[in-house]
């Protein structure tokens, strides 16, 4: 157990480090990393939407989520999945017909847990359920996680490429609007309620573009309609010799 | 690159065809102008040249034949030199001085709770660059660059749909054409953008978000700073403008630089 705890420390530090480093340079990340980008886009009108970033140096990451419209005052786990189709589950994901897609059926989308996005300590597969390890939404609703951490093993980063982002919790499906509560049970764990793990906002993790953006044909870049512009300048020219051809004739 | 320059021919060129009118008006004009000149000198000449010389070495009609070629041939070319330069449109500049100072590390003056939730762009109106458009969404091509408008989308503002969407807390991406091959594109006047003009962007959600410019500045294609472009380091709403700017490569087909517009919500509606 001390082990463990001198471990969280640790990581709790790095951690601090790196929110630290990253808020006083101006300069986002090593060049040599990549980054990754992700739009949350709600799960069963759950009402959450946000952003999520994963930003790697090597073997490291620097996640951030941030999200709104979460159940608030209430934990909401949340997870990087690797090994689906890389999307999140639309409508007709929910094949038992329930009126919700719940985790187990969104797994052929974005697969499964490889990295739990935890606010201390492991964040392994172990720790996919660790309740009470996941960040916490304010009274608002606001969802905001930063954490740098190494990637867990048997997660490379270069997985991150076919990677989604999702996160639970939706308090007003069932019973009290306010809490985790109402009688059907989670289909990953009969400990919780169904309204702790319910799948409230997913995106694909998207590198950043590579480079500038081509925006030009060269229309107005140089001379236009040289074309018509040479023309009548040969015209000119030759209206010239016209006039001393014609002088010549006058003068003879 | 691989879009194709085919493609890009839905701009035509602006009033074509009131410039022919124009020319023709300007030949008729011009034609009774060059004959009044030429008969003044011609008469000048005259003095000069005793007419009775003149007249035998130059039969009349041959006379006539020279004025009325040679006076074609200057009036004509006047016509399409003037038609060639009104057609000139100033280049995207080549001598661009940065404006402004990137909002990275200054106070977070929106907190994330004052953002807005995710909801994609409909539309785009800077009145201060004269842009007002719709919005695509696209994405990333096979190079890894942002997709650019093509075909009959060409002249349209782009939202790049992995980054968040304008008045949400990140950088919101928005690219467009500075030109196309016939002409200036939605983008052509961004650079002329400076630090306080306000950015209008409408979402599906019915809201609209209200950015302020706060840096314009270039960079090298070749060395393009990504991340300071595409992220953002604070909670913070904010957006990119994206288009061309600097020389552009006739060997390459494409412009050395690109304009950003840097900018930070302001007000939402």
């Amino acid at each position: 157990m001390k082990k463990v705890d001198a471990k969280s420390l640790i990581v709790g530090v790095v951690a601090i480090v790196g929110i630290a480093t990253a808020s006083v340079s101006p300069v986002l990340a090593q060049s040599n990393g990549q980054t990754y980008q992700a739009n949350l886009t709600e799960l069963n009108g759950s009402g959450t939407t946000g952003t999520a970033t994963v930003t790697t140096n090597g073997r490291q990451v620097t996640v951030k989520v941030n999200t709104t419209g979460a159940s608030a005052n209430l934990v909401h786990g949340q997870h990087i999945r690797i090994g689906g189709q890389g999307t999140c589950p639309g409508p007709n994901a929910d094949t038992n017909k329930s009126g919700f897609v719940n985790t187990v059926e969104g797994k052929p989308f974005y697969g499964e847990v490889k990295v739990s996005l935890t606010t201390q300590g492991s964040t392994g597969t172990d720790s996919a359920l660790a309740a009470d390890r996941y960040p916490k939404a304010d009274a608002k609703g606001n969802v905001t996680y930063t954490r740098t951490f190494t990637l867990p093993s048997g997660v490379n980063a270069q997985d991150l490429a076919n990677a989604v982002v999702v996160q639970h919790g939706i308090s007003k499906l069932y019973d009290k609007p306010d809490q985790y509560d109402g009688h059907p049970r989670s289909t990953v764990s009969k400990d919780l309620p169904f309204e702790a793990t319910a799948p409230a906002a997913c995106g694909t993790l998207s590198s950043t573009p590579a480079g500038g953006v081509n925006t030009g044909g060269g229309a107005t870049a140089g001379i236009e309609s040289s074309a018509t512009i040479a023309l009548g300048a040969t015209a000119l020219v030759a209206a010239g010799a016209l006039v001393v051809v014609r002088k010549k004739a006058i003068h003879l | 690159m691989s879009q194709g320059k085919e493609g890009h021919r839905s701009r035509k060129q602006p009033g074509f065809n009131s410039l022919v009118f124009a020319s023709a008006v300007g030949f008729i004009g011009g034609w009774s102008l060059v004959e009044r000149l030429r008969s003044g000198e011609s008469g000048r000449s005259k003095s000069a040249i005793p007419s009775s010389k003149l007249s035998a070495v130059i039969s009349s009609k041959k006379e006539q034949r020279y004025t009325w070629v040679i006076n074609s041939l200057i009036v004509g070319g006047l016509a399409l030199l003037a038609l060639g330069i009104v057609q000139q449109q100033s280049a995207p500049s080549v001598t661009f001085q940065d404006k402004g100072t990137i909002n990275t590390s200054g106070p977070i003056t929106k907190a994330p709770s004052v953002a807005l939730p995710f909801s994609p762009p409909v539309s785009l109106s800077i009145p201060a660059a004269d842009v007002s458009s719709d919005m695509l969404h696209v994405g990333k091509d096979q190079d890894g660059q942002i997709e650019v408008p093509s075909g009959d989308f060409y002249n349209f503002a782009a939202w790049y749909k992995s980054s968040p969407t304008p008045g949400q807390a990140g950088a919101s991406v928005i690219i467009g054409h500075v030109d196309s091959i016939d002409g200036a594109s939605v983008f052509y006047k961004i650079e002329q953008l400076n630090p306080g003009d306000e950015i209008y962007v409408q979402r599906e959600d019915g809201r609209q978000a209200v950015f302020t410019v706060d840096a314009v500045k270039q960079y090298e294609q070749d060395n393009f700073p990504a991340e300071t472009v595409y992220l953002s380091n604070e909670n913070r709403a904010e957006l990119r403008l994206i288009t061309c700017g600097g020389a552009f490569s006739e060997t390459e087909g494409k412009y050395q630089k690109n304009t950003v517009v840097f900018a930070t919500l302001k007000e939402t509606s």
